[in-house]
């Protein structure tokens, strides 16, 4: 129910960096830190770099 | 309305150590030459949204992570007796933050749990650490804390992507959710349980 939630907010958003490759990363991930880091980075990069093309 | 405007606000999400992205997140947004007004965030993200809007460096916010064993509450340590005392961590967020929400330079929502009326609450104003603990304190893992004779936990398990005080409070939202989901197919979730099971022996 939560993740309905979740969901129907994410949505109201004009900008969303969700990457999925971060499912990638578990509990006991002794590099999660930088691998999620580098994730959100590239991910976030990649959208914002598609975005000033676009405008 | 677009990315460029003098009004941005940016949501955190909840979501333990893949919360490392929205750093990530926010050194692309810098890259780019966006600043957000208002942030507001759950849990990591709240931990995260508290030094963005403190004007802590990129840098800075990964050695925070590092420094404070905030993941080391792996599948093994939960099989210990005993809660994490989340008090510990008090003297470690001091040197980190300042002492009020006024003091940031960035209008910062951070929202926990009442356990006590089962509800979320958002903090925007006073005292800035024992709400960003409560913010993060994961059960059954972290104590709750206890905030004005009442107990608080994890913002994430009522609210996980706080979007609310943003509305109608900026003319842009960019929200940054690291608590994703794939679908998973039924082989690969047997094969990934009795792969947790194999490391337990």
């Amino acid at each position: 129910m939560i993740y309905a939630i979740n969901r129907q907010k994410i949505r109201q958003c004009d900008l969303v960096f969700e990457p999925l490759e971060l499912e990638k990363i578990g509990v006991l991930d002794k590099k999660g830190i930088e691998k999620a880091y580098f994730i959100g980075y590239e991910h976030a990069s990649r959208k914002l770099e598609e975005l000033s093309r676009e405008t | 309305m677009n990315l460029k405007s003098e009004s941005v606000g940016l949501v955190l999400s909840g979501g333990g150590v893949r919360g490392m992205a929205h750093i990530g997140v926010i050194r692309a947004l810098e890259e780019h030459a966006v600043s957000a007004k208002i942030v507001s965030g759950s849990s990591v993200g709240a931990l995260v949204g508290a030094l963005y809007a403190n004007g802590t460096s990129v840098a800075d916010m990964l050695s925070f992570f590092k420094e404070t064993p905030l993941f080391k509450y792996n599948f093994f340590t939960i099989m210990k007796p005993g809660l994490v005392d989340t008090e510990r961590y008090f003297e470690v967020f001091q040197r980190y933050f300042p002492e009020y929400f006024e003091e940031l330079k960035r209008e910062l929502y951070v929202v926990a749990t009442n356990m006590q009326k089962g509800e979320e609450e958002f903090f925007s104003s006073g005292e800035l650490v024992r709400p960003l603990l409560a913010s993060a304190a994961l059960p059954p893992v972290f104590s709750p804390l206890e905030i004005n004779n009442c107990f608080y936990a994890d913002g994430g398990i009522m609210n996980n992507f706080p979007l609310e005080p943003l509305k109608n409070k900026v003319d842009y939202i960019i929200g940054s959710n690291v608590s994703v989901i794939k679908q998973v197919e039924k082989k690969t979730l047997i094969r990934r349980y009795s792969s947790q099971i194999e490391r337990l022996h």
